[in-house]
């Protein structure tokens, strides 16, 4: 075995296997047979086996195809692709073992034969879209990858504190008196989080990313190589720490509201007066989530496009069509317009 | 030694049974101390009716000069004669234990007053107790009380409080028995003169010559009198309605429909076999505007054209111009009259499209900005609620300490309903509509504290 390469091979003819979304087995294209993938833990690759790649620097790896020959440029992240020349599925081992083994991996669920019926469904949700926007010939460049995600889990505790009050209205004569009692406030809290996604890929927009949210943790597999045959995939290149911002924000931004929306129950109003929760050292979990990535291009322009591998959810940025957007407009305004006089029309005779 | 303090104790206790029994004895009714004319059995009571000479104003409470007395009693005997009830007023310091009502109602039957077989009259009972001054009309007979009704005794009463309670008493007594027999004629207390009498039939007539413009009110100048004569006219006769205008500053007790469709009717304006017409009523005082149409307009003039063409002349009227209401109102009509449309004023349609306008462009922006939103199907995620465990979510315990209490005022009165119905704006009377004397025999009536 050429060491950093793994084919999978079906082991009745020889011919490449890929993984097949809708089956969630290993198939064989070539004899049709197909294979169950082990839902335990895969051995790791044995060290020093097989050859190293023949050429390496910081951004390009070079390696040679075990079926053809040929020689495989890819760059430093990718972790499995399909040779230009014969088609043969390959993963780039040392790109998934070690310290950038994946702790589990999410398969695709979504064969990329349903993306024209995701597309058709993001279409109708999308009025202002151009009309011929998405047509089989301008989507381009589609591809399924295994995005690296990391999943952090973490948990806050300690005390948060208020100012509230209870009010009672009381008639005294001609007057309405409200009574007023005011409390500090003191509860304690404690709440996790779990299983926040922020993407490791320098290569993907951050925001497409979380666009794609939410994804189902549940159906998370131990990490297996079959599962990225025929897909690409890559590896981290941004660590866990490096992006931990992003979600010690994002549960930064939740904390005190839920708090706030809890707190306040039995009072007629509450008013925050600091706390002095803490978090749990942040954990996290080195995950492959299933992505689609296309592009449309329209008028000159490309639009980028992801849609979620187990969901089918599809987002992008889109134009807006400027006739469709004045017609809605002005097309809202004459019809309420036309309705009302009408009503009040009708109901004046 | 105790039995000795027993023995006082009883022999004080019987003292004091034995030194208030008589003073308690004084306090209560008893037959001896009542009237002359309360029957000494009641049981045994049987009714004699009076002498038409007897006395119809009793004034032993002395509210009265034998002048007053005597100008009540001969506008009673006129106001009687001619409607055939008794009436009857009665002055007292005290109504000895009775409620004023069945006091009121004992002095009537007990002296034999009334007329008919029903005893039909009206009894005016007057109480000066000063810890208990107040009045009560007492009726009696079907036909009175059936013309009694609650509305009237209201008008009637807040008329006669007001004198009473000013201590202008023969004023009040002398005009509530004119009031009483106005009711008896009329149906109501402050029918005017041209309204017809309930005791005779009435047979409606076109009066051709009556004006088409009524200016009671006194707001228009003989000018625009004419001028809206001739608008009037021109209309009656382009369509075959009557058409009339009238202003008053007084609706005599009667609603202000009643009062329109009365004018109309006993007025002698309609054209035709069936009395064609309409009428606009302006109310000089409360500046607001009445509408009546006959039956045979209602295809034009129906419910929801009246409510336009008032709602026409509401804002002129409102604002006291009287003559430029009753010139919309005939333009209006005019026009409503030939296409049963009631033609719509520029500020109408101004408001009705800048409504229309506003609620247009705040649909438009939402539906606009909903598609919009549609189309960011890309955000940044800035929150984490979603990734919260729910069932390990723990906010709580803690500690609640009260601080100190502040108080807030808001001038905020009561407003009370009143109930019943009162035209002048008095006190509201408390009306029984049947209860019995001591007698037994069924009255209905009204009264007030004063």
């Amino acid at each position: 075995m050429q060491r950093g390469l793994s084919e999978q091979k079906c082991p009745a003819c020889g011919a490449p296997l890929r993984f097949d979304p809708e089956s969630g087995k290993s198939v064989c294209d070539w004899c049709g047979t197909s294979y169950d993938i082990p839902e335990t833990a895969e051995p790791e690759p044995e060290e020093g086996a097989g050859e190293a790649p023949s050429v390496q620097s910081e951004e390009l790896c070079c390696y040679n195809c075990r079926s053809c020959g040929a020689e495989i440029v890819t760059d430093s992240v990718s972790a499995s692709v399909k040779c230009p020349y014969c088609g043969n599925n390959i993963v780039f081992t040392e790109k998934v073992s070690g310290g950038l083994r994946p702790d589990g991996i999410i398969p695709f669920r979504i064969d990329k034969k349903s993306l024209p019926a995701a597309v058709q469904n993001f279409y109708k949700d999308r009025q202002l879209l151009p009309r011929h926007f998405f047509s089989e010939s301008n989507i381009e460049d589609l591809a399924g990858v295994y995005v690296p995600f990391w999943l952090y889990d973490c948990t806050y505790q300690g005390k948060a504190y208020y100012k509230g009050y209870k009010d009672r209205v009381v008639r005294e004569g001609d007057y309405l008196v409200t009574i007023r009692d005011h409390y500090d406030i003191e509860r304690d809290v404690s709440m996790d989080f779990k299983d926040i996604p922020v993407d490791g890929s320098g290569r993907l927009d951050d925001a497409l990313m979380d666009s794609l949210e939410p994804f189902d943790i549940t159906d998370i597999k131990p990490f297996n190589m079959s599962y990225l045959s025929g897909f690409l995939a890559e590896r981290f290149d941004r660590d866990s720490e490096e992006v931990r911002r992003r979600a010690e924000e994002r549960m930064t931004n939740s904390v005190m509201s839920i708090v706030d929306a809890n707190a306040g129950v039995g009072y007629s109003g509450v008013a925050s007066a600091g706390n002095d929760l803490t978090a749990s050292p942040i954990t996290a979990r080195y995950v492959l989530l299933p992505v689609y990535t296309f592009s449309v291009g329209y008028k000159g322009t490309k639009y980028t496009f992801a849609m979620n591998g187990q969901t089918g959810k599809v987002v992008g940025e889109v134009p807006t069509d400027k006739g469709r957007s004045f017609l809605r407009r002005w097309g809202t305004f004459a019809a309420v317009f036309a309705a009302i006089m009408i009503a009040i029309s009708f109901l004046s005779c | 030694m105790n039995t000795l303090k027993k023995a006082l104790v009883i022999l004080f206790i019987a003292f004091l049974v034995f030194a208030c029994l008589p003073a308690l004895a004084e306090e209560a009714p008893s037959d001896g101390e009542m009237p002359d004319w309360y029957p000494e059995n009641v049981d045994e009571w049987e009714f004699t009716p009076a002498s038409p000479d007897a006395p119809r104003v009793v004034d032993d409470a002395d509210i009265l000069t034998d002048e007053e007395e005597a100008a009540i009693s001969a506008r009673i005997a006129e106001v009687s004669a001619k409607n055939a009830a008794d009436i009857v007023v009665f002055t007292d310091v005290s109504t000895h234990g009775l409620e004023r009502a069945v006091y009121a109602a004992d002095f009537y039957d007990f002296n034999g007053y009334g007329i008919g077989p029903e005893h039909d009259g009206f009894c005016l009972f007057i109480c000066m107790d000063p810890q208990s001054r107040g009045g009560w009309c007492c009726v009696t007979g079907s036909r009175p009380r059936s013309l009694y009704t609650e509305e009237n005794a209201n008008d009637i009463d807040d008329v006669l409080y007001s004198y009473l309670g000013s201590g202008r008493y023969f004023d009040g007594i002398y005009d509530w028995v004119g009031n009483i027999g106005t009711l008896l004629e009329k149906g109501y207390p402050f029918a005017p003169e041209w309204f017809p009498s309930i005791n005779e039939p009435f047979v409606r007539t076109h009066d051709t010559e009556a004006p088409r413009v009524v200016d009671d009110g006194h707001v228009f100048t003989a000018d625009q009198v004419k001028y809206l004569e001739e608008k009037a006219a021109a209309i009656s006769q382009k369509y075959g309605v009557d058409v009339v205008v009238h202003t008053t500053d007084n609706t005599y007790g009667l609603t202000r429909k009643s009062y329109t469709d009365a004018f109309f009717r006993y007025r002698g304006y309609g054209l035709g076999d069936s009395f064609e017409g309409t009428q606009l009523t302006l109310f000089t005082q409360s500046r607001s505007s009445n509408m009546y149409s006959s039956p045979g307009l209602q295809d034009k003039l129906n419910d929801r054209n009246t409510e336009l063409l008032l709602e026409a002349v509401a804002d002129p009227a409102e604002e006291g111009d009287l003559f430029k209401a009753a010139d919309r109102w005939l333009s209006y009509l005019d026009r409503t009259l030939k296409t049963g449309r009631v033609p719509r004023t520029p500020i109408v349609w101004a408001i009705r499209s800048a409504f229309a306008g506003v609620i247009s462009i705040i649909g438009s922006a939402i539906s606009s900005s909903k598609a919009k939103r549609s189309m960011r199907t890309v955000r940044t995620a800035y929150e984490a609620s979603d990734h919260l465990v729910r069932d390990r979510l723990m906010i709580g315990g803690g500690s609640d300490i009260f601080t100190h209490t502040t108080e807030s005022r808001v001038y905020s009165p009561i407003v009370q309903e009143r109930e019943g119905h009162s035209g002048g704006g008095g006190g509201g009377s408390s009306y029984s509509g049947g209860y019995s004397g001591s007698s037994g025999t069924s009255h209905s009536g009204s009264g007030r504290d004063f």
